[in-house]
């Protein structure tokens, strides 16, 4: 009776290829970074504003734009991070669009993901932002250090390369502690940990990492959604390290084709939104467990998987949802693209009442 | 009365069902609506509110151990990081953390936390732009050996480190006038002159990357910018002149194309070159440069743009780049020897282009002397660029008419402005004569006379003899070579015992000059010959008495 409700608000038809969408914290305002067919980078700063959207702000760069994050940034600042076909990382100034405040050449190959913490009062720390690439190395930078990232996670010598699809930060609820998460082509999943240096934790789904995300950065990891390609998504209970069986996870079937996104809600962080590369956007609701840790039979704590509720659904294309975004300021407020080359603006009501 | 049926209820839920999703909507859409006033609010306030909130962060990961960060993805377990106490668990160590931080809170204040920040974000653009500096330096020393593609990519890094530094723009943009990528070297004077409206070079540059697109007018506009910074600014006179009679031409192109053949105006003549074997036989032959009159050197230099024209951009390059060696070269202190001998080794590279330069308009010179009045007026436009862009141009000049091996020599010596202002003037016209009557005070004077009284005993024994013997200590101090003391001594039993002129005091003084006994030990028979004379003079003169002679002889090496 009172599910929520999915409606698109506003969809407006580009000239680009969109890779990703992002709103720029505190604002009505959102980025959007793409391709034009001529090989050059898009980006592009729309308002939402009277039942429409505006452009606001538009910049061509020599390079293609594929992600990008303003994670790492201050509120005050808002500095968008991105990564680009050739591999380069580069910080921009909104308000100055022609040359980046930082630029570095981070990886050989194609930057296919990047997240950052430490900023926008997410995450304890020191700022940071982590890319993984085509090149199968994992980095992490700080904006205060130029040329060279403070951490580097790649195959040993000899090892085949896998191609990095999706990094993710998480447990950065200290200043020390910090994790980041890293999805590959071969289905390899690795959760890095910073503090210590070390590999915390590895699994393997059978099928490529599409997109992972923590339900939130800034506390002790908790939940870890990792999507793959042939229609299946799994969520792990990171609280409790099993030290043969892993963390306890449930996996579920949707979109019946490859599931590029996740996005936990901003305001709700047991409430996420999934989007399918037939077109659709799910939104899902986690249950937790009567409890959440039990004992195996050698008196060693394991974690307990909760459910998961499928809470609506909506077809809003029939190409695949490249990236999608929830407004940080206003709840229910999402931007989405596809790559029918259109943007939209999504209203997800009565999202108060899934408590 | 009527039933409802369960079919009819259906239909009313799902209508009431709409009823309460579009309310829902709707007031959402308000909502969203002051949202958006709202969050603007919001914004702008955040805009206003600076910097102050951010507080102090840790410092940057791993930064004590850089390179031992690379860290194997397959390794299962990696070193612990030292920047952290490992004794503590982390809740133990998190909650010692939060009490120590609301202390330091509550004593420093807000205030310290911004400073701090402050402090980090000077640090580290003073870091940026010391490295673009050094990218800087970098790119000269490539473009100074030729490397401009290399230079070119100094150039960006550094204005990528520090993009508030017109600098690099403007050397870039020199570096891509080196390739003849004019369009990419006015764009990158347009962003040093943002960055700095008054940078004159860089709207010569940007002039002359406008004159290679061809676009006439806006380099002109260009070049009286710089008339306006710099109104004794030759090149830029030169070069509207150049733009002038450029558009000029053009008229007359657009007004009939028939006889452009044939009006070629007068008193200009194309330098010829011709394959080895035809060329002329007869021996180069020295000329005289007259001074032009400044009116005649004016028309004389309209006239010259044109046969120049070909070389002059080439040319105006050079001397650009010189201008920038220059630069360098005028931050060291002149008095530093060390500096200046290790900027020698530096200028070599850099001359022996020079050098190339010059030589191949010597190589044009035998056809172009049979025109001496296109060489004077072609001679005095070089010396209007010399004169603007000083020394090195000056030597160039000075190269063209007289001897180019003078320009290592001179380039390193500590007097700059003194001999650019004397070869200059020499280049132009002074006869010798005149530097015969002069008496030299330093040994960059005396060197660069040297050179051009070398060759005339006479004139070189007119000129010696007015140095006071006390004085040649000082003048000879760094140069006293084998060269110059053979043509010293030759002058001294040539002219001297003919003259009857005592030289004694001479061959005193010059026994004094530092390096004196290794020049001597070095000396050809034929030397020692001289000296003999010399010395069989002084005795049968006998004004002098004999042991004087004879310690005298001994230092000389001369029995």
């Amino acid at each position: 009776m009172d599910k929520p409700q999915i409606i698109l608000h506003v969809q407006k038809s580009l000239n680009y290829t969109i890779f990703d969408a992002k709103w720029i914290p505190c604002s009505a305002k959102f980025i959007v970074l793409g391709n034009y067919a001529r090989g050059t980078g898009a980006l592009q700063i729309y308002e939402v504003s009277h039942g429409d959207i505006t452009l606001v702000k538009e910049a061509e760069k020599s390079k293609a734009f594929k992600c990008g994050t303003f994670g790492a940034s201050s509120l005050q600042q808002r500095s968008l991070a991105t990564g680009d076909f050739e591999g380069k990382l580069a910080i921009w100034n909104l308000e100055a669009l022609e040359v980046p405040i930082y630029s570095v050449k981070a990886h050989s190959e194609i930057i296919n993901c990047i997240d950052g913490v430490g900023g926008l009062g997410i995450g304890e720390g020191a700022p940071e932002i982590v890319t993984g690439s085509r090149d199968g190395s994992v980095k992490v930078w700080d904006p205060r250090q130029k040329n060279d990232p403070v951490a580097t996670m790649e195959p040993g010598e000899g090892e085949t390369k896998r191609d990095c699809w999706t990094v993710a930060f998480g447990n950065a609820y200290t200043a020390h502690e910090r994790c980041v998460c890293a999805g590959y082509d071969n289905g390899d999943i690795k959760l890095f940990d910073l503090k210590t240096m070390s590999l915390r934790w590895e699994t393997n789904v059978k099928n490529g990492v599409c997109h992972m995300e923590f339900d939130r950065k800034d506390i002790n990891i908790n939940k870890l959604v990792a999507t793959t390609l042939e229609s299946k998504f799994h969520v792990y209970d990171t609280r409790t390290l099993h030290p043969t069986k892993g963390y306890a996870s449930l996996t579920e079937k949707a979109h019946k084709s490859t599931i590029w996104q996740v996005k936990h809600l901003p305001q709700n962080r047991d409430v996420f939104m999934t989007c399918g590369g037939n077109g659709t956007v799910n939104l899902w609701k986690y249950n937790y467990p009567a409890s959440r840790v039990m004992q195996d039979s050698d008196k060693v704590d394991m974690g307990v998987a909760g459910t998961l509720q499928l809470v609506q659904n909506t077809v809003l294309s029939t190409q695949p949802i490249s990236s999608f975004d929830w407004s940080p300021d206003k709840e229910g407020l999402c931007v989405c693209t596809s790559f029918d080359q259109m943007l939209r603006v999504l209203i997800v009501t009565r999202l108060k009442q899934l408590g | 009365m009527s039933k409802i049926s369960p079919h009819e209820e259906k239909m009313l839920n799902l209508q009431y069902q709409m009823k309460q999703n579009n309310q829902e909507l709707q007031s959402f859409l308000k909502d969203l609506e002051s949202w958006e006033s709202e969050i603007k609010d919001k914004e702008k306030s955040l805009k206003e509110k600076g910097k102050s909130q951010d507080e102090i962060l840790p410092p940057v990961r791993n930064s004590l151990e850089k390179k031992k960060l690379k860290k194997k993805v397959k390794k299962k377990k990696g070193e612990a990081k030292p920047k952290r106490i490992s004794a503590y668990d982390y809740r133990s160590w998190d909650k010692f953390d939060v009490d120590k931080a609301c202390e330091n809170l509550d004593e420093n204040g807000p205030s310290s936390s911004e400073e701090e920040y402050e402090t980090d974000e000077e640090w580290e653009t003073e870091r940026k732009k010391q490295a673009a500096v050094l990218e800087k330096d970098k790119g000269n020393e490539y473009f100074k050996k030729g490397d401009y593609s290399m230079a070119i990519e100094c150039y960006t890094r550094g204005a990528d480190l520090d993009p508030t530094n017109p600098l690099l723009p403007a050397n870039r943009a020199m570096a891509l006038l080196k390739q003849d990528k004019f369009a990419a070297a006015e764009l990158d004077c347009s962003i040093a002159l943002t960055l700095d409206p008054l940078y004159t070079k860089a709207y010569l540059r940007r002039g002359t990357a406008r004159l290679g697109l061809n676009k006439y007018e806006e380099a002109r506009r260009d070049y009286e910018r710089v008339l306006q910074l710099e109104p004794q600014n030759k090149q830029a006179k030169s070069d509207i002149e150049l733009i002038e009679k450029e558009l000029a031409k053009q008229q007359m192109v657009s007004q009939s194309t028939a006889d452009d053949s044939q009006a070629r105006p007068s008193g200009i003549v194309k330098a010829i070159t011709k394959p080895p074997g035809q060329r002329s036989q007869k021996p180069l032959r020295r000329i005289e440069i007259e001074e032009v009159g400044f009116e005649d050197a004016h028309e004389g230099k309209a006239a010259s743009a044109k046969t120049l024209e070909g070389k002059s951009r080439k040319m105006r390059d050079l001397v650009e780049k010189e201008t920038m060696d220059f630069q360098k070269f005028t931050v060291n202190s002149p008095a530093d020897i060390a500096n200046m001998a290790s900027y020698r080794s530096d200028s070599k590279g850099a001359s022996v282009q020079v050098k190339a330069e010059t030589q191949s308009v010597v190589e044009n010179k035998w056809d172009v002397s049979e025109y001496p009045e296109t060489v004077s007026s072609c001679t005095s436009n070089i010396d209007n660029l010399a004169a603007n862009t000083n020394i090195h141009a000056a030597e160039k000049t000075d190269g063209l008419v007289k001897d180019n091996r003078s320009l290592n020599d001179v380039s390193s010596t500590p007097d700059v402005s003194r001999v650019s202002k004397q070869s200059s003037s020499q280049s132009s016209s002074v006869p010798k004569s005149q530097i015969a009557t002069s008496v030299p005070t330093t040994s960059v004077q005396f060197q660069a006379d040297y050179r051009h009284l070398k060759h005339d005993k006479e004139q070189f024994y007119q000129y010696f003899k007015r140095i006071p013997p006390a004085d040649y200590r000082t003048l000879f101090g760094q140069f006293l070579d084998a060269d110059v003391l053979v043509t010293i001594l030759n002058v001294l039993q040539g002219c001297y015992i003919r003259d009857h002129v005592d030289c004694y005091l001479c061959l005193k003084h010059l026994a004094d000059v530092n390096r004196f006994s290794m020049i001597v030990m070095f000396m050809s028979g034929k030397d020692t010959q001289v000296l003999k004379t010399i010395f069989i003079h002084l005795r049968e003169i006998g004004e002098h008495s004999a042991t004087d002679i004879d310690t005298l002889a001994v230092k000389y090496e001369v029995r």
